[in-house]
């Protein structure tokens, strides 16, 4: 029922999407393949401090609640704004859907498992992985 | 200042908690090597579904500020703080990593996202995957 941490995004982007994120990891693989190590410890750097989907979502809902808490003192309706986002948040935590979901994943915004991907194979190249894996 | 995505939530840990799960990420990853392809596969399948110290704040902080909010609405405007406390602090937790449960969350043994990640990384070479890299960059190797 509950699915696994590390693909409830993925499993709730249209394949679309998800296929287009991957042809940009393999694209941008492929160009590093030859480049020097100084250019993959940059891109590295870059991996870092890219924002997952996860921190945007965890961001976007705290300012969105926050606006319907300052609404309030409109109208107490306004509390429904917080409410209704804390329940997709919730609703994403559990089952990995939620409303931003579709628009963010659209803008190419990527999971730490899809940015790790590209880690994993920089660092590949790099030779990180050769002492623990001698041929 | 933001913190970068990778290191949120180990620079808001201690240092002892977070030596500890460096060691367990070693002491996993001795253990796997020579294992079978079978048995990193299932070590790794384990990996997707172990819960991350973010998932659990995104079920937590919206259940905090849904109470927050309910409350507001019908017992009057003095609940105000629970909600507008618990959303503050889920901001900091998204631009700075911060979190008031994430010292007991990582008490507790919830791991981090890139804490995951380093096992997995380390799992993944064992397994080999590097190696279908290692094709493109006989450049500079």
């Amino acid at each position: 029922m509950i699915p696994a941490t590390a693909k409830r995004v993925e499993e709730h982007t249209a394949p679309p999407i998800n296929e287009r994120i991957n042809q940009e990891i393999e694209t941008r693989i492929y160009e590093f393949s030859g480049n020097d190590p100084v250019a993959i410890d940059e891109r590295l750097e870059e991996l870092d401090r890219e924002w997952d989907v996860e921190r945007m979502l965890q961001t976007n809902f705290a300012l969105v609640s926050l606006c319907g808490l300052a609404l309030s003192r409109l109208s107490p309706k306004w509390l429904l704004l917080t409410a209704g986002a804390a329940g997709f948040m919730v609703q994403h935590a559990l089952q990995g859907w939620c409303p931003p979901l579709a628009l963010f994943r659209r803008l190419g915004i990527r999971t730490y498992n899809e940015i790790d991907r590209e880690r994993f194979a920089l660092k590949a190249l790099r030779g990180d992985f050769k002492q623990e894996n001698p041929t | 200042m933001i913190t970068k995505t990778s290191e949120r939530v180990e620079q808001n840990t201690s240092d002892a908690i977070n030596q500890q799960q460096a060691e367990y990420i070693q002491s996993k990853l001795r253990k796997y090597s020579g294992a079978s392809k079978f048995a990193l596969d299932r070590r790794l399948k384990k990996l997707e579904r172990e819960w991350t110290t973010e998932r659990a704040i995104e079920l937590e902080a919206p259940m905090m500020i849904a109470v927050g909010a309910g409350l507001t609405y019908w017992l009057g405007r003095k609940w105000l703080a629970l909600p507008l406390f618990s959303a503050g602090m889920l901001l900091l937790h998204g631009i700075k990593g911060w979190y008031p449960l994430l010292p007991l969350m990582r008490r507790l043994g919830l791991r981090s996202q890139n804490e995951i990640l380093r096992e997995r990384e380390g799992l993944k070479a064992l397994r080999g995957d590097d190696k279908e890299y290692q094709i493109y960059s006989r450049s500079y190797s």
